[in-house]
């Protein structure tokens, strides 16, 4: 294996491992996923847009800096209450392994990550390993990590990643808080060959009864393009994309 | 939080993001979507005004600057986050460049620099970012529309608007590349002349227009939502055959 060293994550020379009916093995470009895959095949692939889910700040009781990874939530419905890793003084470039742990977290604690205050509700099953709840309103802590927050790094990366690198081409719903790394094989042209060739392509499973459960949208053409003032959307597409209010009429 | 109302037309209620949603007609067209009931987040650069405007409206304010790469990413999530995914995204927030306008000639490289950050590379940019979140919405059946708010200077070589017209002439010609490429993916794009307003906008550029001969924006707001209100009753199908959604928004 070669460790990636730059911050790219689209590399043209990334590969796909294939591994055939017989179980012999193509290491083939990750272009060719479409290739190998037949009409009415089923790809489902983690549309997760990442969040910047380091936060550097300090642990008010004792005044240490501290790095704090998000590393779960439990729901989506609300986000003040994440678990996550707290490490103690220095950056990406230690070794994760070779970090220093934090001070002692005790529930209560107050730590301060750039302009979002927390409190740790519980140590869990190890002392690096907490419950936090943020204080303030759902758009105060939206603002505080998409602004304060710096997508988790790598030490063996020279470059620190920004939010555009661990952004996949068809990243969505902000859940995740490292990338789905297999999505950067995706692409928007990929995604038309797929179309093209009938390889029916989903992005969202719902979890009920333990089971990936997907709705078969119905048959039809496409219907696209502009309207007029006061219509409905045409259903062929007109020459060009373009709605001019002045006249109301498609140009 | 005053919501203006909850018209119940739209089930489920769209998820709209309007970029410039404090002044002209960015905040009526926040106005007019929250009035139909929409879910809406907005994006501008002044806290306290996107603040008064959050108040008012009931909408989701949010602090950015499109014309800054680094801004991007964040709005992105924050509007994803906040409205739970997105179905239109109107490019509003726009940049006369040079402040009076000035011949070509006389602009200065950072004025069309500026006009191009923020009328065509931001709107490329958000639009980029919330793809996966727009074609996500066109999966599950929802009417996933992009709106570029254009003008006639992007057709029309008026002197002085250099800078204004060859922004938004490049955006609608990329708006248009946008629709042919992602009609597959049941994403439609559109870019909008809104007409004439009274503006601050156009305050800037025509100090001495009277504003009785200009538009509302509240009118072309109300035609914006008009167009994305029956883009709402037809969603854009994808032309595949063997297209699927999910059935549910996964819960994890």
């Amino acid at each position: 294996m070669i460790a990636a060293r730059q911050p790219v994550q689209r590399s043209p020379r990334a590969k796909l491992g294939v591994v055939k009916a017989n179980g012999e093995i193509l290491h083939l470009p990750r272009t060719a996923l479409v290739d190998v895959l037949n009409r009415g095949d089923l790809v489902v692939a983690n549309d997760a847009a990442t969040l910047p889910a380091s936060l550097a700040g300090g642990h008010v009781p004792t005044g240490a800096p501290i790095e704090v990874r998000l590393a779960g939530r439990h729901t989506l419905t609300e986000a003040h209450c994440f678990t996550a890793i707290v490490f103690g003084a220095g950056d990406f470039r230690t070794r994760t392994e070779d970090r220093p742990p934090p001070p002692p977290l005790t529930a209560g604690d107050a730590i301060v990550l750039g302009s979002l205050t927390a409190r740790i509700e519980r140590v869990l099953d190890h002392p690096r390993c907490v419950l936090i709840r943020f204080e303030g309103a759902a758009a105060a802590i939206w603002e505080g990590l998409a602004r304060s927050g710096k997508p988790i790094q790598y030490a063996h990366l020279a470059m620190p990643l920004a939010l555009w690198d661990v952004w996949t081409a068809i990243a969505g719903p902000p859940v995740s808080f490292e990338p789905p790394s297999a999505g950067f094989a995706l692409d928007w042209r990929m995604l038309a060959r797929m179309q093209a060739k009938g390889i029916v392509f989903a992005t969202r499973a719902c979890r009920s009864t333990n089971r990936i459960a997907f709705r078969l949208l119905p048959r039809s053409r496409s219907g696209a393009g502009v309207a007029p003032v006061g219509a409905s959307w045409p259903s062929e597409r007109p020459s060009c994309a373009r709605w001019n209010m002045r006249g109301a009429s498609v140009t | 939080m005053n919501a203006l109302h909850s018209n119940a037309e739209w089930k489920p209620a769209p998820r709209i993001a309007v970029t410039g949603g404090t002044s002209g007609l960015g905040l009526a067209l926040v106005r007019e979507f929250r009035h139909r009931g929409a879910n809406v987040a907005f994006v501008a650069r002044d806290r306290a005004r996107v603040e008064r405007v959050a108040q008012d409206t009931g909408a989701a304010g949010i602090v950015g600057n499109i014309a800054r790469k680094e801004d991007i990413h964040p709005l992105a999530i924050q509007i994803a986050g906040r409205l739970g995914g997105l179905d239109v995204l109107v490019n509003n927030a726009s940049s006369l460049g040079p402040v009076p306008l000035k011949l070509l000639a006389d602009t200065e490289c950072e004025d069309l620099e500026l006009a191009l950050e923020t009328n065509l590379l931001g709107p490329f940019r958000l639009t980029k970012a919330l793809l996966g979140s727009l074609a996500a919405a066109a999966r599950e059946g929802r009417s996933a529309v992009v709106v570029n708010i254009s003008s006639d200077a992007a057709r029309n070589p008026y002197p002085t608007w250099g800078a204004y017209g060859a922004s938004k002439a490049a955006l609608e010609h990329m708006t248009r590349i946008w629709d042919e490429e992602l009609a597959a993916e049941g994403v439609r794009f559109v870019a909008v002349d809104p007409g004439d307003m009274d503006t601050p906008l156009h305050a800037l550029a025509v100090p001495d227009a009277d504003p009785a001969t200009l538009k509302r924006p509240e009118l072309s707001a109300r035609e914006i939502a008009e167009l994305v209100e029956s883009g709402q009753r037809s969603p854009r199908r994808k032309p595949d055959t063997s297209t699927i959604a999910a059935a549910e928004p996964s819960s994890q």
